[in-house]
């Protein structure tokens, strides 16, 4: 990757470093600020809840490493973990897959009334979803499917197409149309040229879709609520709001309990990014 | 690739029938479950505005606009609406600035960029409830963090009931939004870069253009897809940020209802605005959900339509 | 070319895998047991009760051994919004709740909850319980808990600076002032959802009112309008240079921690929130005392309902559902609610045992004489929650008392 601004030319190099010293310099401040209420959420969750108020941003006295085993026995939190990770996986796989197919007919296999069509889809982005939830709910109830995890799962994957459709139509449109040309001209049917050109060359899209929907989707807090009528549907950050009482709240398991939650997210980013940026130098190699 | 100039002449007539029926089929999936679980309740539930409705019990009588002509006295959504715009300005200027530069900044070869960059993007993978919760901690002014760091490095006079002042509390909750939605966008941009074409960069050097220059005339044209995307996800943030402000500003918007913004006035209206509340209005809350539909929907496309069009003429 | 191979394998391959997953899960054994027994859902709005909910429900099932109780909470927040939509979408737990006040015979008029006439023992209901569940003729639900309303205190700030439990109104705004010169934070009033400024403003005027004004009010004959009255709302502004720093944005936990921690001396509290003061604050020292009456009269505390629990309309469990709320009034159901939740709804149980929980729920119940209903809580009062959280302007001058006078008489339902 640096090999490209890194160049043998004597003269370039002083402003380079000199450029790149603020840089750092610019974005360690901003890290630090970016990252102070995130460290303050790491601290809290080692507290005792009389320590959390009447020191909310020092360092624990004694840090309560069992707030975390607390946390994950009181709120059952494996079996949320388990619902979670069920919807989340699933409603991304289902609603990437189905985004992509319908954002290849729109830009690729120019669909009818393709335009319209990508217009409805990203419509949807916009439609407040509280209000919708009541019809949803007799559509599951009606279905059977009210008290399993596949209402979710269900849901989530509707709610998770507009937003692929967005991103990936607009993509799979700025492909080179000579490499699907070539495909075809090699043999392949549709669905060849779909997995072997255009897939490959749109993992960096793709996944970015995958990590959009599947962070809201993980973090969800309505749409479980509205459909959560069993414990089978309980998902994390339901569990989590369980910790949160009228009368009292227990604040050192709730910060706990988040820090578990976010800790999976964390981990798809950061190997998600891998596969972006290997997606990434494919695509800028090719020029 | 003599191949693929034979097969351009050709395309035009070579497929147009076997193109139609791949492209049905491929779309079939999706437009099944859409049309069944999106766009099927939508209707459903945008019905319901045309009646009254409190949300319990059996569905009242038809009123036709009745509700709707309810909205523009509304004044409570009124101020929610521009509650809202703000945010979206706020949001908006800083994705086209902050996240902008430092996307560029992320972008040089640095050490710790991996780091630095997981770091940023962060706070937009924490749950909205939790960074709310956080952001009012900080704010707090008994315990708060932000009040003893302005005492510790000497600006103690500007120390505040920050959420409790009005004309604070709105701005504050658009910064704790910005926190987050800074991650993303930054992400959007960074993207963007990747795709620069570096020769036209290195052209623009050669002929001694400044930095600045080279940026404004070569980069940013090339970033217009990235604009377009984050610009138009920012209003959708913006216009649609629910569990954050619900989590500051409370169920009525305190203080004096500034903090109010269009969700969290449609949710106190659907399912009430106390935790004691008798007072719902289900067919009115729709209403205003298809007034917020109509206003997202609006601006939404009003962007896509600018920015576009700027991407258009870069290509 | 390697690429999509691999891809369009795993891919195959993930969907196979996840299709079992959720198939597992689809058919996992639905926990109904056999025929003998039944399972009750029921949802609750209180999280931090569940401990003591699944103790009583454990009592019960002692008693009845073929009904089995599964409690689900929703926070208090989205508790309503919860019920409404499981009520119009058709699918309700056995056991659920309403707010204290008017909805429950909304409920019963939309038909969306059994009549449980027969089934509960209402003779044995404290009075402003049976109110809540009884009406045109029926009976529709029982309560679990009541609470009561009053002024807590930080006795040894209190002790330390020489001031006694104030009488009247003008004692209470000295002690206030007395306290703020100490450097010390009189008054903890979150008023972020405008809760405790409404209790503040109930136990006002209900200390002007005393239970025969209560019942004139009911009855029209006396108006918030009225100068005594509006005496009252005004006693909330005239104290409000008292209220802790940034208390318009503060939430109701935030402000009970600030107290149980000692950073207020005074606050608005419900028999509940005693639980809530100790988890912040183990050491917490505090007293109760009934809000003054304006010149030296009697002190008043004030009394609203938990949830009332229903049986849903539709519920294929009603008989055993039934049972298990009808169960609530009994003695041993109430002695542990007195104990160790809330205050009882079963006349002559009292809070044994020397716990600080029962110490502060003995002081609360001797606080007031009288103790006055909630309005919210009676049929033509249902509004006035309402027209109080619309007023939450009254802090910044937006709103004046005068007009906060009216709106809550506007809000009443009489003639």
């Amino acid at each position: 990757m640096s090999a490209s601004t890194v160049t043998l030319r004597g003269e370039r190099r002083q402003p380079v470093n000199k450029g790149n010293v603020v840089a750092n310099v610019v974005l360690i401040i901003v890290c630090a600020g970016v990252i102070l209420p995130c460290l303050f959420l790491v601290l809290g969750s080692l507290k005792q809840i009389d320590e959390f108020f009447s020191s909310p941003f020092g360092f624990p006295s004694n840090p309560a490493w069992s707030n975390y085993a607390e946390a994950w026995d009181e709120g059952d939190l494996g079996t949320a973990f388990g619902v979670s990770a069920i919807a989340t996986i699933g409603a991304v796989v289902l609603s990437t897959i189905l985004a992509a197919l319908i954002s290849y007919a729109i830009s690729c296999l120019r669909l009818r009334w393709g335009q319209v069509v990508r217009v409805v889809f990203v419509a949807g982005l916009v439609v407040p979803v509280q209000l919708i939830m009541l019809a949803i709910f007799i559509l599951m109830r009606q279905m059977h499917v009210l008290g399993s995890v596949w209402s979710l799962v269900i849901t989530y994957t509707t709610f998770g197409i507009p937003l692929g459709v967005l991103i990936l139509v607009g993509f799979f449109q700025a492909l080179p149309k000579e490499l699907m040309e070539a495909a075809r001209m090699d043999g392949a049917g549709h669905v060849g040229v779909f997995l072997q050109v255009v897939v490959p060359l749109s993992r960096p899209a793709i996944t970015t879709v995958a990590i959009l929907n599947g962070v809201w989707i993980w973090n969800d807090v309505f749409v479980a609520l509205m459909l959560s009528t069993s414990s089978a549907t309980q998902t994390l950050p339901l569990a989590i709001l369980n910790f949160f009482g009228t009368y009292s709240s227990e604040w050192g398991l709730i910060f706990a309990s988040v820090v578990i939650s976010a800790v999976p997210v964390m981990i798809a980013y950061t190997l998600a990014t891998r596969t972006f940026m290997k997606g990434l130098s494919a695509g800028a190699l090719k020029e | 690739m003599s191949v693929g100039v034979a097969t351009r002449r050709k395309r035009g007539t070579k497929q147009p029938t076997n193109f139609a029926r791949a492209a049905v089929l491929f779309a079939l999936p999706a437009v099944l479950v859409y049309g069944m679980f999106f766009i099927l309740p939508v209707v459903q539930s945008f019905t319901l505005a045309f009646f009254e409705w409190s949300g319990l019990g059996p569905v009242g009588d038809f009123v036709g606009a009745g509700n709707f002509a309810k909205l523009a006295t509304d004044d409570a959504f009124l101020a929610a609406i521009a509650h809202s715009f703000i945010i979206l300005g706020v949001l908006v200027l800083i994705t086209n600035t902050f996240s902008l530069a430092l996307a560029s900044l992320l972008n040089r070869p640095l050490r710790f960029r991996g780091l630095f960059r997981a770091i940023i993007v962060l706070p937009y993978v924490l749950s909205p409830l939790v960074v709310g919760f956080i952001w009012v901690l900080i704010l707090s002014p008994d315990i708060g963090l932000l009040n003893p760091a302005l005492e510790a490095i000497g600006l103690g006079a500007l120390q505040h009931a920050w959420l409790a002042d009005p004309a604070f509390a709105l701005p504050w909750i658009a910064v704790a939004l910005a926190w987050q939605w800074n991650g993303l966008a930054t992400l959007i941009f960074l993207t963007g870069f990747q795709d620069v074409r570096q020769d036209l960069l290195e052209a623009a050097r050669l002929d001694g253009a400044h930095e600045f220059q080279v940026f404004r005339q070569v980069i940013v044209p090339q970033l217009a897809p990235a604009f377009t995307i984050a610009n138009v996800l920012a209003a959708i943030f913006a216009l649609r940020a629910f569990d954050l402000v619900y989590v500051i500003g409370g169920p009525l918007g305190a203080p004096a209802g500034s903090t109010t913004v269009i969700s969290t006035i449609i949710f106190g209206t659907a399912f009430g605005r106390t935790s004691f509340s008798s007072d719902i209005n289900m067919a009115y809350a729709m209403t205003q959900g298809v007034a917020q539909f109509l206003l997202v929907g609006v601006i939404a496309v009003g962007m896509l339509l600018y920015f576009g069009r700027r991407e258009r003429n870069v290509r | 070319m390697l690429d999509y191979t691999i891809s369009r394998r795993s891919l195959l391959g993930g969907a196979g895998a996840l299709g079992a997953l959720a198939l597992l899960q689809a058919c996992a054994p639905a926990v109904s047991g056999g025929s003998s027994t039944k399972t009750v859902t029921a949802w609750g709005n209180h999280p931090e009760w569940q401990g003591v909910l699944e103790k009583l429900t454990g009592v019960f099932q002692e008693s009845h051994s073929s009904t089995v109780v599964d409690w689900q909470f929703k926070p208090n927040a989205t508790y309503q919004a919860a019920v409404n939509t499981a009520l119009s979408g058709g699918q309700a737990p056995d056991v659920f709740g309403w707010l204290e006040g008017p909805s429950i015979r909304q409920g019963a008029a939309d038909g969306l909850i059994m009549d449980l006439t027969g089934k509960i023992d209402v003779d044995n209901l404290i009075d402003p319980a049976r109110a809540q569940v009884e009406f045109d003729g029926k009976v529709w639900g029982c309560p679990l808990g009541a609470y009561t309303v009053g002024v807590f205190y930080q006795r040894d700030v209190f002790d330390d600076n020489g001031i006694d439990i104030p009488t009247t109104w003008d004692e209470l705004t000295e002690a206030s002032e007395k306290i703020a010169a100490t450097g010390l934070t009189p008054w903890a009033m979150p008023a972020k959802d405008m809760i405790l400024p409404y209790f503040f403003t109930m136990l006002s005027t209900s200390s002007v009112l005393g239970s025969a004004g209560f019942e004139e009010l009911l009855a029209g004959d006396r108006k918030f309008t009225d100068p005594d009255m509006v005496a009252g709302l005004q006693l909330m502004k005239d104290l409000q240079p008292y209220f802790n720093e940034g208390f318009e944005a503060q939430s109701y936990a935030e402000g009970k921690a600030a107290f149980a921690q000692g950073r207020a001396a005074m606050i608005i509290g419900g028999s509940a929130d005693f639980a809530g003061y100790q988890e912040t604050n183990p050491d917490v020292n505090v007293g109760v005392f009934g809000f003054p009456s304006p010149d030296g009269g009697q002190a008043v505390t004030t009394s609203g309902m938990d949830l009332n629990y229903t049986v849903w309309a539709d519920s294929p469990n009603a008989e055993a559902a039934a049972e298990f709320i009808g169960w609530f009034v009994s003695e041993e159901c109430q002695q542990i609610v007195a104990d160790e939740l809330s205050i009882p709804i079963r006349k002559g149980v009292a809070p044994l045992g020397d716990t600080e929980t029962a110490r502060i729920a003995r002081e609360m119940v001797a606080a007031g004489e009288p103790n006055i209903p909630l309005l919210l809580d009676t049929i033509e009062g249902g509004g006035t929650l309402g027209a109080v959280a619309e007023s939450s302007g009254i802090f910044s001058g937006g709103v004046t008392i005068e007009q906060l006078a009216e709106a809550l008489q506007n809000s009443m339902t009489t003639s």
